[in-house]
């Protein structure tokens, strides 16, 4: 299985940098690309950008994880974010934040072992008029009590097995 | 040469060369100006902010490291403004860098600390931020401490540039780390532990975990010499404290030096070193004294010739011994005990490339210098395995591809090198000298050659017209290599106004290679500097030089000549026979004449091949004397072991693959006798005295016998011939029960017969312990075999037992194997080819089977 899935990777990945064949400048878009891809840029990926624009692998990972949004481990299918910005903190964000924690048994940045949960912090969401903010698979989530929020994201995977 | 131009720093007026920096101009000036990122070899990033000055006219403060000198410019470099911006920046490094100077190694030599006080500056102004990193010391030679890292980004440079371009600024703001991709060790990805990175390290963030707590700088006594592995012989300085090698450094910080040399001296010091001789009593190696080990030698040896005469003895010394004890070592065979039978390591891994260059040029001195390589426009590299072998030439010709200069690769593995090629022809294992040989029909075809060279110079074209028409018949079917790509390369060899060298390895090149490479040369008209052979032996050039092969006296001179014979009588005192004498693989195999061998430093029971047969010749012999540093494989097997001292312990010369001369000093004290005192007390003691004071005094009779050593060159032919030679295959035909070749060859980090390496923690990064076969994925999965499985290798010789290594850069149906650990030769055949006396296989047949996991057998 695992072999399968490498393959996949190298030949999607490859495709993904055909497309900007000939053109300056294209890192980070094809990193942009197979993160689309893949929800997180893996390894063989990785290596393959690499080769296929002449860069050193280092170089290639030096840029990508300059940017946070770039993630190197798999994410999860429902990815919970927790603005603690400063709107968000005086509103008691972190109170939320831990109450994630515990109902997930995760700490900020992980993604649980089943990939179901990714839970995360952010800095600013932007719409600090609604703080504090939790941002549920990029849509402000107008629950914000974290237990039925992940009651209500286990029932709807239930529904879809 | 680059204008000259005149500027003001400091008030004072300096004239430098157009185009350099501001910085460049003030050390020229000998003023100078603060720096941390910037590093003299490296190219500026302008990063820290420390080297700002004051520029007449500029309104901001200009970074000195990269802005170009002009014209008149007027530079201020210690104003209050240049200073209070430099306490910033240094203070706001020491928020993020934990001053624990105490204890610190770099203590004294830290460039922050030399800052911090040329600055004045006791305290930082902001909170020092502890940033917890753990410190990586999860490999044997460099220790990661990123706490301390100044983010700098020298290592990043670096290792970009002589390393493997493993690291690189990873996330951003505080948490920026300089580390290698996903953060992981060295050993894991690939790290050449070349050590360049540690060796640029302003601060203590890289250190040699050598010298943890064993010295501090100002401790260290530092001793200029030449390394002692491959024949770059690079220049190195030992450290050392009290006797104690500490740790290996260079000249200039971004001098290169391969993880060998940098790390790989630990041997030197290791427990194992023999300091007292041993004679073998009751199938025993038991201590003796010097005198006791001497004299029972020397009456042995006297007996054996007296009762069989002298070509019944038989020297053996390898090319990683100074000159001076190799010279010393004919001598002795050829004076002292009356025969031709010396040979060295240069029997098995240059021979063919050293009696070509004798034959066609007059002279073994045809090498380029390492510069030219980087200076090349192209480079033709056949044997890409070059930075295994001979890493400083992989260094040379990574500069060269990166200033433009076109690489084109002849070799079936796809080595780091053959995949930066802009020509990769992949050709199967064993065709090179047909290859070879189509490029140049090639270029006789399309006229890419130098008329005007052949016609007065060469005296047989039109017999090699005829016998380059006869081999490029069917090149693409032998080779494997498309008509295209020879034409390809043949025109990259063929224009007539570039800068081609070849590189080669004398040591993987069967005989019919070397004369095509030759040919290549003469074709082109490319004879000085147009080759650059890689000894795989610091000293290989040199022995041959010294005459430690047994058709050659010093000077590369044939022992038929009689001018050079009567010279030498004259000198030594002695007659000297006047016929060749055996090659060291006709010494040790079955049924030899040889009854008494001294080797000296060679260690064939790993190093020649076909070790089942060496060890029956071996253990066959009447007497067998051994000369080494450690109880090798070989000196388990002798009647006495005389211990010899390793490089470290010398003085005296190498002559490098550049036939460059060498100056090898001693660092530390003799651990046991050096090894031409041994030559010449047992010499004294067979009644024939060798007096020297010194090895000055060795070098001194060499400089009278070979001109080139004193300031003279080598006498050049100035006609030259084509050499032709049709000898067959150089590999075993692979057939249904032997269906795979085996190629044996240098890895990264063991070196030759494994003696020195193998003691010394550098062959700890070795996978599998450096004992592996490596094979092709797609091979592999037909054995059903993985990564570590047990596999039975075996030959017509024997077998062995090793673990399975997946290999993508080896081509299907060939296999590799380490060649410095005793059981890769258990393979080989030792064929021996008639002209040149060496082996005439490169390549074994073997058949490979996947072991259960309680296997019976055992290895042979």
């Amino acid at each position: 299985m695992g072999e399968i899935c490498a393959c996949l990777e190298l030949e999607k990945t490859r495709e993904i940098v055909k497309k900007y064949e000939g053109k300056q400048g294209v890192l980070v878009h094809i990193l942009q690309d197979v993160q689309l891809e893949f929800g997180y840029l893996p390894e063989n990926a990785m290596n393959v950008i690499a080769k296929e624009l002449d860069i050193s692998l280092a170089h290639a990972y030096g840029v990508a994880s300059f940017y946070t949004r770039f993630y190197f481990t798999p994410r999860g299918e429902n990815i919970i974010r927790v603005c603690v910005g400063t709107a968000c903190h005086v509103r008691g964000s972190h109170a939320i934040l831990e109450e994630f924690e515990t109902e997930l048994g995760l700490k900020d940045g992980e993604t649980s072992d089943d990939l179901k949960f990714t839970l995360e912090t952010v800095s600013c969401v932007g719409c600090c008029a609604l703080a504090p903010v939790v941002v549920i698979n990029d849509v402000v989530s107008k629950e914000r009590n974290p237990k039925r929020i992940v009651t209500k994201l286990r029932g709807e995977e239930e529904q879809d097995d | 040469m680059s204008q000259l131009i005149t500027l003001k720093i400091e008030g004072r007026e300096v004239t430098v060369p157009d185009g350099i920096t501001i910085i460049e101009a003030a050390t020229h000036t000998g003023i100078d100006i603060p720096h941390l990122c910037y590093c003299k070899g490296l190219e500026s990033t302008g990063a820290c902010r420390l080297c700002l000055v004051e520029l007449e006219g500029a309104k901001e403060l200009v970074v000195s490291c990269r802005r170009k000198v002009k014209s008149g410019m007027v530079v201020r470099t210690r104003t209050d403004r240049v200073l209070e911006a430099r306490r910033f920046v240094v203070e706001l490094i020491l928020s993020n860098h934990p001053g624990d100077c105490m204890s610190c190694e770099r203590n004294g030599t830290c460039e922050l600390q030399k800052y911090a006080y040329e600055l004045g500056i006791e305290k930082t102004r902001f909170t020092v931020k502890d940033l917890g990193y753990p410190v990586d010391t999860s490999n044997p030679l460099i220790e990661r401490n990123y706490n301390l890292c100044i983010l700098c980004g020298r290592c990043i440079r670096i290792c970009k540039t002589q390393g493997s371009d493993i690291l690189d600024f990873m996330q951003r703001g505080m948490v920026t780390k300089v580390t290698t991709p996903l953060d992981k060790p060295l050993q894991e990805v690939d790290c050449d532990f070349c050590g360049s990175c540690v060796a640029v390290c302003p601060v203590a963030a890289l250190l040699e975990r050598s010298r943890k707590f064993r010295g501090r700088e100002w401790e260290l006594n530092k001793t200029k010499t030449a390394c002692s592995y491959c024949g770059c012989s690079c220049d190195l300085l030992i450290n050392t404290k009290k006797g104690e090698i500490v740790k290996v450094t260079t000249e200039e910080k971004t001098d290169y030096l391969c993880a060998r040399g940098r790390f790989g001296w630990d041997y030197v010091q290791n427990g194992e070193r023999l300091k007292v001789p041993r004679i073998k009593r009751d199938g025993k190696l038991v201590e003796c004294t010097w005198d006791e080990a001497l004299d029972y030698v020397a009456r042995r040896l006297s007996k054996i010739k007296d009762t069989h005469g002298p070509h019944s003895l038989g020297g053996i010394v390898s090319a990683h011994h100074t000159n001076e004890v190799i010279y010393l070592f004919q001598r002795f065979m050829r004076a002292c005990l009356g025969t031709n039978n010396v040979d060295s390591s240069v029997r098995l891994l240059s021979y063919p490339a050293v009696a070509d260059f004798i034959e066609v040029f007059g002279t073994p001195d045809v090498a380029c210098s390492l510069a030219e390589i980087e200076e090349a426009d192209t480079l033709f590299i056949v044997h890409s395995d070059v930075d295994m072998s001979s890493p400083f030439v992989g260094v040379e010709i990574k500069r060269a591809s990166k200033r433009e200069a076109k690489l084109v690769t002849i070799d079936p593995r796809s080595t780091r090198v053959a995949e930066i090629s802009h020509l990769y022809l992949r050709l199967k294992p064993g065709t090179e000298a047909i290859l070879l040989n189509g490029i140049a029909h090639c270029m006789l075809e399309e006229g890419l050659y130098s008329r005007e060279f052949v016609e007065t110079k060469c005296s047989n074209m039109d017999q090699f017209k005829e016998f380059l028409t006869k081999q490029a018949r069917d090149v693409e079917r032998k080779t494997g290599v498309s008509k295209e790509s020879i034409a390809k390369a043949a025109r990259f060899y063929g224009e007539s106004d570039k800068k081609v060298v070849i590189i080669f390895s004398p040591e993987a090149s069967d005989i019919q290679s070397v004369h095509a490479i030759i040919n290549l040369l003469l074709l082109t008209g490319r004879v000085k500097g147009g080759v650059f052979p890689y000894m795989p032996l610091c000293n290989l050039r040199g022995a041959a030089d010294m005459g430690a092969l047994s058709e050659f006296y010093p000077g590369c001179k044939v022992v038929d000549d009689s001018t050079t014979r009567r010279k030498l009588e004259r000198i030594y005192g002695a007659a000297l026979p006047d016929k060749p004498g055996l090659s060291s693989l006709e010494m040790i195999q079955s049924g030899t004449t040889i009854s008494g061998l001294y080797i000296l430093g060679e260690n064939p029971v790993v190093s020649f091949p076909n070790t089942t047969e060496t060890v029956k010749a071996l253990t066959s012999l009447d007497f067998l004397v051994v000369q080494d540093i450690f109880l090798t494989e070989t000196a388990k097997l002798a009647d006495v072991v005389l211990p010899g001292i390793s490089f470290a312990e010398s003085s005296g010369t190498f002559t490098n693959s550049e036939g460059k001369v060498k100056v090898i000093n001693r660092a530390i004290d003799p651990l046991a006798r050096p090894d031409w005192k041994i030559i010449a007390e047992l010499s004294s003691k067979m009644g024939y005295p060798l007096d020297y004071d010194s090895e000055e005094k060795i070098m001194d009779e060499i400089k009278t016998l070979i001109p080139a050593y004193s300031g003279g060159s080598w006498d050049r032919k100035e006609r030259y011939s084509f050499i032709m030679a049709d000898m067959g295959r150089s590999y075993e035909t692979p057939d249904s029960t032997h269906p795979y070749l085996l190629m044996t060859g240098p890895t990264k980090f063991d070196f030759y017969d494994g003696s020195r390496t193998s003691r010394s923690r550098i062959s700890q990064l070795e996978p599998f312990q450096g004992e592996y076969l490596g094979i092709n994925p797609e091979d592999a999965k037909s054995l059903g075999i993985t990564e570590g499985s047990k596999v039975l290798v075996s030959s017509k010789r024997g077998s062995i037992t090793v673990a399975a290594k997946i290999d993508e850069s080896l081509p299907l149906g060939l296999v590799f194997m380490p060649a410095h650990f005793s059981g890769s030769n258990v393979l080989t055949t030792s064929d021996i080819e008639p002209t040149t006396r060496t082996r005439k296989i490169q390549l074994s047949a073997v058949a490979i089977s996947q072991l259960e996991e309680v296997g019976e057998v055992t290895n042979e």
